[in-house]
């Protein structure tokens, strides 16, 4: 059987010598170059086809075209969403739920846009409800211990990473398909979500229980290669904490 | 971590490619992806999940561990990540000979040298089903 696969990190490809390999100058998380542009993915496609025709190897081919750019020059771009007061809450756990709440239902609009659009969603790895979503990952945030319902995919403090891979994409996915003049990068979609809204705020807060645990488990779900906020998006800005 | 000076890397194989428009053809992903009925990938697992070639694209998830790459290309677009309806195209369109009946995903962020043993599964079960090309879409 023949193989041949694409290359991100073009040192490693050279040490690993594969039979055939196309190195492609793209983000992490697109090897096929750029969402929502076939006739691209599709080059990229027959460029890695294309490495099947060599004699000998190993091959090792660059292609030649960086991905199609999602912002161009245009004003830069902005998930916007109101901040309606809410009601007092009896508890930290409770007012963080009421801000993610409200962030969600705010996003709703243009999520369910974005279902309709794409006829799917990431939407589906934890087992549970956003509300539940909500309540279990505001109530760690506070320090409590949260009751996790029993569709849950995982136990605690496993689940964690799950509820937080389903809210992230509820937010991205909402937020790519507001109206507007411009499509994110994938760098403005991160900084607005871990930067600028309640739910960046509940999963630094969630990083920071996990990362002063004394239970090793918890531990190593936090820091630079953690599951919660990915590496590029540790900093925050000074006024980050006040998001939502 | 394993470094990758620990990998026996000399050995790769060289297999000559068959004509590549009567190849059958696999898609290996390293995503993490799978159908959202599957089991989700857990910390540090090795094992695979098979996706059906008639698979709806709809009805694929990603549970990878890893939080340091992008995912919001495969949130709008799972070409982007898993090409298989392209894939479909070139074999209608004859640039490619057919598809296999099933496809792999494992989730990249786990220790190498334990995949090996679930890598040769994957190879018999490739085998097994005729494909002789296999193509390897990293995240």
């Amino acid at each position: 059987m023949a193989t041949a696969g694409i290359s991100f990190i073009r040192e490693h490809t050279e040490q690993i010598k594969p039979p055939r390999a196309l190195w492609v100058p793209f983000e992490l998380g697109r090897p096929l170059g750029a969402p929502n542009e076939p006739e691209f993915q599709l080059d990229v496609l027959r460029a890695l086809l294309r490495t099947l025709e060599e004699d000998r190897g190993p091959v090792l081919i660059d292609y030649p075209h960086d991905a199609p750019a999602l912002s161009g020059d245009h004003e830069p771009w902005a998930c916007l969403i109101p901040a309606p007061p809410l009601e007092p809450a009896r508890s930290e756990a409770e007012a963080l739920n009421q801000r993610l709440s409200r962030e969600i239902s705010l996003l709703r609009p243009w999520y369910d846009e974005s279902v309709k659009a794409h006829g799917r969603t990431a939407v589906r790895t934890s087992g549970l409800a956003l509300a539940e979503m909500t309540s279990v990952l505001a109530a760690y945030a506070a320090g409590e211990t949260p009751q996790v319902p029993s569709t849950a995919v995982a136990s605690m403090p496993y689940l964690l990473r799950f509820l937080a891979d389903d809210l992230k994409a509820y937010y991205l996915e909402a937020a790519v398909a507001q109206p507007g003049g411009s499509s994110p990068s994938s760098t403005e979609l991160g900084r607005w979500l871990f930067h600028e809204t309640a739910l960046g705020d509940v999963l630094f807060r969630v990083l920071g229980r996990l990362a002063s645990s004394e239970d090793q488990r918890e531990n190593r779900l936090s820091g630079t290669t953690g599951v919660i906020v990915p590496r590029a998006y540790m900093k925050r800005p000074a006024n980050a904490d006040r998001a939502g | 971590m394993v470094s990758l000076s620990d990998l026996p890397f000399e050995s790769a194989s060289w297999v000559p490619p068959s004509n590549i428009r009567q190849a059958k053809v696999a898609i290996i992903s390293t995503a993490g992806i799978h159908r959202s009925s599957d089991a989700r990938f857990m910390d540090g697992e090795t094992d695979y999940r098979i996706i059906p070639g008639d698979v709806d694209s709809a009805d694929l998830v990603m549970s990878h561990r890893s939080v340091n790459f992008d995912r919001s290309g495969f949130q709008q677009d799972v070409n982007v990540v898993f090409p298989l309806e392209h894939l479909r195209k070139l074999a209608a369109q004859g640039e490619i000979g057919s598809l296999a009946t099933w496809h792999y995903s494992f989730m990249g962020a786990a220790n190498p040298i334990r995949l090996q043993a679930t890598g040769a599964q994957v190879g018999r079960l490739l085998r097994e089903d005729g494909v002789t090309t296999a193509l390897l879409f990293p995240v």
